[in-house]
């Protein structure tokens, strides 16, 4: 079972603003500077309106839209209610995004009635208790069928409110009044840019092939696929134009170490004051190794990227010898990246700066190892010691004096996995 | 539109076995009537915990805040 939020953050914003219910609204940052569409509510959409869109194209489309600043704290609070309603019927969930699970549904047979049947009536359920112990103006699509991919789909294909439940070719279709179709008859209801996996580029690839449907793609041969898109994604579109697909899901409590960490930041204006970028950088830096801390991991290599005002990128990495979760060490290597790259004498940069983003990756457990560099021991005991009162106190009660001024940054704005480290 | 308040106020709460509920509260001589609580969740500050409450009367929409660390209530957001 797959169960997808329907426009999650606009219609937290709806349930918590009932003034805001029936109207056009786009979740954003501060409309006042440069930011996007995070969410656009139900309504917005049907004028257009697309997460990712700048907020002067979203006024464009509908004029009447008002923009209501993203609140992080409140969707991944909700977010966290609703995977625990999930777990009162089995700890076999996979949270695949703040506002997406897949839920294994397989062995939660009811009386003897099969499963399909069973996964219904939990659909309708989940539904019901969203609405009672959530908010009455939060929906989701559910979709139920024999794997993820398929699930996926079916989520997708009645919005919003959405419950449809997708059955293998050869079985009979459950007795049900909501929406049900075999699998080939959800592939041949559905657009190829529909399915997870296929993106906008391998969609307009598929387009250059003359491939427009799931009939066209079902057509092709594995070896045409794996020419044209190589051996991996050829082998995984064919097997989704006959609808086959993971059926995996773990334990809720199941997590892969992270390869890195990161954060990145696209600037209110775009600028070329290196003390400026040093400082957001430091901040960037404090907050990778705030998660590497609390996730008790260290790195070796730090990687900045830079996104000038143009689009054009630059970036670098370094690796040392020594591992490390210090926020200034990892900020002092960054800044020296920075320097690297971009830097054109006396406190400026050659080029306006758009987008920064410090990540750190070679990851491994953290060790205690004490230096034998007094200076460095004492330096490591003052960053421990300032994370400590951050986790006690909040975060930023204490700060390095070059990040105060940054107070027009933008919100750390995570996805689910990033707010659970 | 809403507007950031960001003030003190005096709160009239009820304890259920459902948890906190605001039902009234004072922000500065007037008094708002709470007729529903459209929305309530947490943020950890710290080690601390904060309620937010979003609630309505007739006309008004507001965001207030329980402060666990200092037991203290803001009026956060109106919108009217």
């Amino acid at each position: 079972m797959h169960i997808d939020m329907n426009s999650f953050f606009a219609t937290c914003e709806q349930q918590a603003q009932p003034h805001l219910r029936g109207k056009p609204i786009g979740v954003s940052g501060d409309p006042r500077s440069r930011t996007i569409v995070s969410a656009a509510s139900i309504e917005a959409k049907k004028f257009g309106v697309k997460t990712g869109m700048a907020i002067y194209e979203a006024r464009k489309l509908c004029p009447d839209i008002q923009f209501i600043r993203c609140d992080p704290d409140k969707y991944w609070n909700i977010s966290q209610r609703l995977v625990a309603l999930y777990q009162s019927y089995t700890e076999a969930i996979e949270v695949f995004s703040i506002d997406e699970c897949f839920i294994d549904i397989t062995n939660l047979r009811r009386d003897g009635v099969n499963p399909v049947s069973t996964g219904i009536k939990i659909a309708q359920e989940i539904k019901q208790r969203i609405r009672k112990e959530i908010g009455a103006y939060i929906s989701c699509s559910i979709g139920i069928a024999p794997n993820k991919l398929m699930a996926k789909l079916g989520s997708e294909m009645k919005k919003p409110d959405g419950l449809t439940i997708i059955y293998p070719n050869n079985t009979q279709p459950p007795e049900t009044t909501e929406d049900a179709f075999s699998v080939t008859e959800a592939l041949n209801r559905s657009e190829l840019q529909d399915m997870c996996g296929i993106g906008r580029r391998t969609y307009k690839k598929l387009l250059l092939l003359n491939i427009q449907s799931f009939k066209d793609l079902h057509a092709c041969s594995k070896l045409f696929l794996q020419t044209h898109f190589g051996k991996h994604q050829g082998t995984t579109l064919h097997a989704m134009a006959r609808g086959i697909g993971s059926t995996h899901i773990g334990h809720i409590d199941d997590k892969t170490p992270p390869k890195s960490m990161g954060h990145a930041i696209t600037l209110n204006k775009d600028t070329s004051d290196l003390l400026y970028c040093k400082a957001v950088i430091l901040k960037l830096s404090l907050r990778v190794s705030k998660r590497m801390r609390n996730k008790k991991m260290q790195g070796r290599t730090v990687n900045l990227y830079i996104r000038f005002h143009d689009f054009s990128g630059a970036g670098g990495r370094v690796t040392i010898n020594k591992k490390t979760n210090n926020g200034h060490t990892i900020s002092y290597l960054a800044q020296d990246l920075l320097c690297e790259h971009t830097f054109a004498g006396k406190e400026t940069l050659r080029k306006s700066i758009r987008l920064l983003s410090v990540t750190v990756s070679n990851l491994s457990p953290e060790d205690n190892q004490i230096s034998l560099l007094e200076t460095e021991e004492n330096k490591t005991k003052a960053h421990t010691a300032m994370h400590e009162i951050n986790k006690k106190f909040g975060d930023n009660t204490i700060e390095p004096l070059s990040t105060i001024n940054l107070e027009d940054m933008p919100p750390d704005v995570n996805g689910f996995s990033k707010r659970n480290e | 539109m809403t507007e950031r308040i960001n003030e003190p106020i005096t709160t009239l709460v009820t304890f259920t076995e459902k948890g906190i509920k605001p039902l009234a509260f004072r922000w500065g001589k007037n008094k708002y009537q709470i007729k529903k609580v459209t929305l309530a969740h947490t943020e950890r500050k710290g080690n601390g915990l904060v309620y937010y409450f979003s609630v309505c009367d007739d006309v008004n929409y507001f965001k207030l805040a329980f402060d666990t660390r200092n037991f203290s209530w803001r009026l956060l957001e109106l919108s009217s």
